[in-house]
């Protein structure tokens, strides 16, 4: 279902982006906070992040385009006594969180001169993989969830290919069955070509 | 400014690759030791005083032409270290073997497993599933599992485990027929568990370290 839905407005913003042919390709860093569920799981902001994008123009001042991050947050707890189904465990855990946000993202521009604010949403999938490795045994579980990501960022002009991007974007997957919700705020900095 | 960040702008899509490798950490041998213990929540000990001490450790082996491979350099030190923790808990030991049925509330049971890791990681209720008998057989106790044989590549070295078992003497069912076996429930059970690695008083050390925090972390043996 949900790979049904990214095809589906993957298929939309192909066909937005058809009649036009100016496109921005971008990489950014991105260094992330967790909230809710994914701090419960790898507390700590997470230096590890990057995502790329390829944007299409469909007007002067708005755009439809890919995003495809990977993010990694990871925390070491302990040693401490934990508890596991019915048995007591003292020892370091050490917890990683995998994201994999797929989205598709409309963005709006606030064309000023130089520097160009603009808003987006993206929206699509997100695989996550949580792992919880306990001495020389490891748990792990991973699930595809829905995924929506507003961002508010700004563009600025290096030259006439290449523009410095700056974005806050907040990354938000409602849980899946028993597989919790995630929710972390991004950072991105970062060089786009077009 | 629009100078100096045309200067170095390059830097970020490199940053990036950088900041995204080497998720993982780099765990010490003691960080992945483990003290495990495990007991039913409503198991009353105060009615049980007295332990017998089996003096040999089990060492689960595969093959019985194994067993002359053991390294018995720890087994003093498990033994003794295991009697020092169930004396410092108030409990008393019997001492002679003709009198476990008679004085005896507990018998304490210690076994060893050590296995090579052909797979780093494996799955952590495969390997302990065997816990989760409940009831079983004595002396049939070296039925112990079979490594699971999937995970992930190799990075060849040995894990140990040293298993406490404390079984019930004082309840125990003695069957009709003397062939079979008499039926004995498991009270607790501790285990220490980490890599094998390091010189013999490094391994010690981290033994004693993990036998001490089993029955710390098992306040209810309390006497």
């Amino acid at each position: 279902m949900k790979k049904y839905i990214l095809i589906v407005l993957l298929s939309f913003a192909l066909n937005s982006a058809k009649a036009q042919s100016y496109t921005e390709v971008y990489v950014n860093y991105l260094p992330s906070i967790p909230f809710g569920k994914t701090a419960d799981f790898t507390s700590g902001i997470s230096p590890r992040g990057v995502d790329f994008e390829a944007n299409r123009f469909i007007g002067d001042d708005l755009s439809v385009g890919i995003n495809v991050a990977w993010l990694i947050f990871r925390e070491k707890v302990g040693p401490e006594l934990f508890e596991l189904n019915d048995l007591d465990i003292y020892g370091t855990q050490f917890h990683y969180q995998n994201m994999v946000p797929i989205d598709v993202v409309f963005k709006k521009y606030f064309i000023t001169g130089t520097y160009t604010p603009y808003l987006g949403i993206g929206a699509g999938i997100q695989y996550v993989q949580q792992r919880n490795d306990i001495g020389v045994f490891s748990l792990t579980d991973d699930k595809w969830l829905f995924h929506t990501a507003p961002e508010l960022g700004v563009l600025l002009d290096l030259n006439p290919s290449a523009t410095l991007s700056l974005k806050a974007k907040y990354n938000y997957s409602p849980k899946g069955g028993d597989f919790p919700s995630t929710s972390y705020l991004s950072f991105g900095i970062g060089l786009g070509l077009n | 400014m629009n100078a100096l960040i045309k200067k170095y702008v390059w830097l970020i899509p490199l940053l990036a690759v950088i900041a995204a490798c080497s998720p993982e950490f780099d765990a010490s041998i003691e960080e992945q030791d483990l003290a495990i213990t495990r007991v039913d929540d409503n198991q009353n000990f105060s009615g049980y005083n007295t332990f017998y001490l089996e003096d040999t450790v089990i060492y689960i082996v595969e093959d019985e032409e194994d067993l002359e491979d053991v390294d018995r350099t720890h087994d003093a030190q498990i033994i003794s270290q295991v009697r020092q923790n169930f004396l410092d808990m108030g409990w008393q030991e019997i001492t002679d073997p003709d009198k476990i049925e008679s004085d005896a509330d507990v018998s304490i049971l210690l076994s060893a497993l050590a296995v090579d890791m052909y797979f780093y990681y494996t799955y952590w209720w495969d390997y302990w599933d065997w816990w989760y008998w409940g009831s079983w057989y004595y002396p049939g106790y070296p039925w112990y599992p079979v490594w699971p044989g999937y995970g992930y590549p190799s990075y060849g070295y040995s894990v140990g485990t040293v298993m406490i078992d404390m079984v019930d003497i004082k309840n125990m069912e003695l069957p009709a027929n003397q062939d079979e076996n008499p039926k004995i429930d498991i009270l607790w059970t501790g285990a220490v568990n980490g890599i094998l690695v390091g010189s013999d008083a490094s391994i010690s050390n981290r033994l004693t370290k993990q036998i001490d925090q089993v029955f710390t972390q098992s306040p209810y043996l309390e006497k």
